[in-house]
């Protein structure tokens, strides 16, 4: 970018300072996870190769949004929907390669993935394609109640169903505990999505955040969320191979 | 996160978006919602009481009916004499019952245990009126008989129990952690569940707030102990088994509130409503919540 087209920012822009961080953080996490592949023993490399892709991926969107709210002002509601639709799927993978030691089959990943890209394909129509006027809080809520039952599977899976279960199975206390923070990632950490949802124009918590708030808290929930569950996944990962090896 | 709290996190998201439609619920729905709940699982958790001392203990059924009615008509003459008085003992056996079930799980040695269980009970009952302490006051400004608990709920010193129940209770968690070497899920489950709570008592109205809270946190909880408990006693108990045990004292129970719903509403029984309901709940969980202290030892 040449210089005399950047646009100056101002001290308190908040949006832009949260969205040159997340790229920065999320690019070096990626190149972070992608160079320690070469420390974990190979049945680990691919856990490692899918954290690098989540957070790889997140940095190359920031890049774009960064540009585009810089530009424009407005909230990169597209970006952000195509990332996450590309890298929440991707986490829901992570689960599925933690548990396949102890057993996981490939239909899991793929109710896993579904449930991952309902959440998010409801949660863009309920979003993005909202009509306005009378019809605008029945529109976003169906849409809204169809996305959460997305996420209340995977959430339900990751704590009691069949990820947990697999887990308690795997005879690993690392994976145990791994899947157990992962799981308050989503329980914790996702939840500033439907948040974020229901504080859109007319929503019943619009009072509590602005849009440009929103941005902020979604950013520093993106960095958390995608950086903290690659990190996660590093951990045991490390852990195990150290086992292996003992 | 226990499935209780994902049940009460369901329900939650269902609020958040009946509130986004709707703006509110208005208290008819409000109330008959929680009187459904109450029915379903709010009664049946102390309807066998007696199936539960009795399985401990060897006493016949005449000794402990006395005793437990006799313990239910005292409260309700200390109710006539003392209704201040009583309206704060009724809070502090709560506070006392709610914290037992709650930290049930984690068997504590300690001597202050009845404290920590209280303190517990407090935080969780302060809260509830801290955040909905104008809604209480209107209701309680609404019927003559309940006009002087107004002083109770405006008491400056709920602040003082808010701020440093909260501050106290979530100081003993994180210490305990890290003094008996815990396993983090346990307090983050913990403090989880302390911030549904908040949320869920700022957000809702009273009402719907404690029903959530009694129902899903407290109701379900000691009905599952009960059924494990029961399960151990008798091997052949199953699920329909267990619900046909609950029947006879939740029916009981609720036939007894309905004669006494049509008594005030004909004013036979000179007391307002909300009156009764408070007098009517404070007086069954004397004797329950001594039962489930045995119950839990």
């Amino acid at each position: 970018m040449l210089l005399n087209i950047i646009e100056p920012i101002a001290p308190d822009n908040y949006v832009a300072f949260t969205f040159f961080t997340g790229y920065i953080a999320m690019l070096a996490a990626s190149v972070f996870f992608f160079v320690e592949r070469g420390s974990v023993s190979p049945k680990w490399k691919m856990s490692l190769l899918v954290s690098a892709l989540i957070t790889g991926i997140a940095a190359v969107h920031y890049y774009y949004m960064r540009d585009y709210n810089l530009a424009t002002g407005d909230s990169p509601t597209f970006f952000r929907y195509v990332d996450w639709i590309l890298t929440v799927p991707l986490m829901c993978v992570e689960f599925y390669l933690l548990t396949k030691l102890a057993g996981a089959k490939k239909s899991l990943l793929w109710k896993l993935i579904l449930a991952s890209t309902w959440m998010l394909v409801c949660g863009y129509i309920g979003e993005a394609f909202n009509p306005g006027g009378g019809g605008a809080a029945a529109h976003s809520v169906t849409w809204g109640i169809l996305s959460t039952l997305g996420y209340l599977y995977i959430l339900y899976n990751v704590w009691f169903g069949e990820v947990a279960q697999l887990a308690a199975k795997s005879n690993s206390d690392t994976i145990k505990q791994g899947v157990r923070y992962l799981g308050w990632f989503v329980l914790v950490g996702w939840a500033i999505y439907p948040i974020g949802y229901m504080c859109m124009d007319g929503g019943w918590l619009s009072s509590l955040m602005t849009p440009e708030s929103v941005d902020v808290w979604y950013n520093i929930a993106d960095a958390i969320n995608k950086i903290g569950f690659g990190l996660v996944v590093y951990s045991i990962a490390i852990a195990e191979t150290k086992k292996e090896m003992a | 996160m226990n499935r209780y709290s994902f049940a009460y996190l369901v329900i939650v998201y269902l609020l958040f978006a009946i509130y986004t439609l709707n703006g509110e619920i208005d208290i008819d729905h409000q109330l008959k919602a929680a009187l459904v709940l109450m029915s379903f699982f709010g009664i049946p958790h102390g309807a066998i009481d007696n199936v539960l001392f009795l399985s401990k203990h060897k006493m016949p059924q005449l000794k402990f009916y006395s005793l437990y009615l006799s313990t239910i008509a005292i409260y309700c003459c200390c109710w006539y004499f003392f209704p201040i008085f009583s309206l704060l003992f009724f809070f502090l056996i709560s506070s006392y019952h709610f914290g037992e079930s709650q930290l049930s799980d984690y068997a504590f040695q300690s001597r202050f245990k009845k404290v920590i269980y209280t303190l517990w009970g407090v935080s969780l009952l302060s809260t509830l009126v801290f955040y909905n302490q104008s809604e209480l006051l209107i209701l309680c400004q609404e019927f003559t008989d309940t006009v002087k608990f107004g002083h109770v709920f405006e008491h400056p010193s709920i602040d003082y129990l808010f701020y440093g129940s909260n501050v106290i209770l979530i100081t003993f968690l994180c210490l305990k952690k890290y003094r008996d070497k815990h396993n983090i899920q346990d307090l983050l489950s913990e403090l989880f569940q302390l911030f549904l709570i908040h949320l869920t008592f700022y957000l809702f109205p009273i009402i719907i707030s404690f029903t959530l809270y009694f129902i899903f946190l407290h109701s379900m909880k000691v009905l599952t102990q009960e059924y494990n408990y029961l399960k151990q006693v008798r091997p052949e108990l199953n699920l329909k088994k267990f619900i046909v045990l609950l029947l006879p004292h939740t029916l009981i129970s609720l036939i007894f509130l309905f004669v006494f719903y049509i008594g005030i509403q004909t004013q036979v029984v000179p007391i307002s409503l909300f009156l009764f309901s408070v007098i009517s709940i404070s007086v069954i969980t004397l004797p329950h919540a001594i039962i489930m202290t045995n119950f839990y030892d």
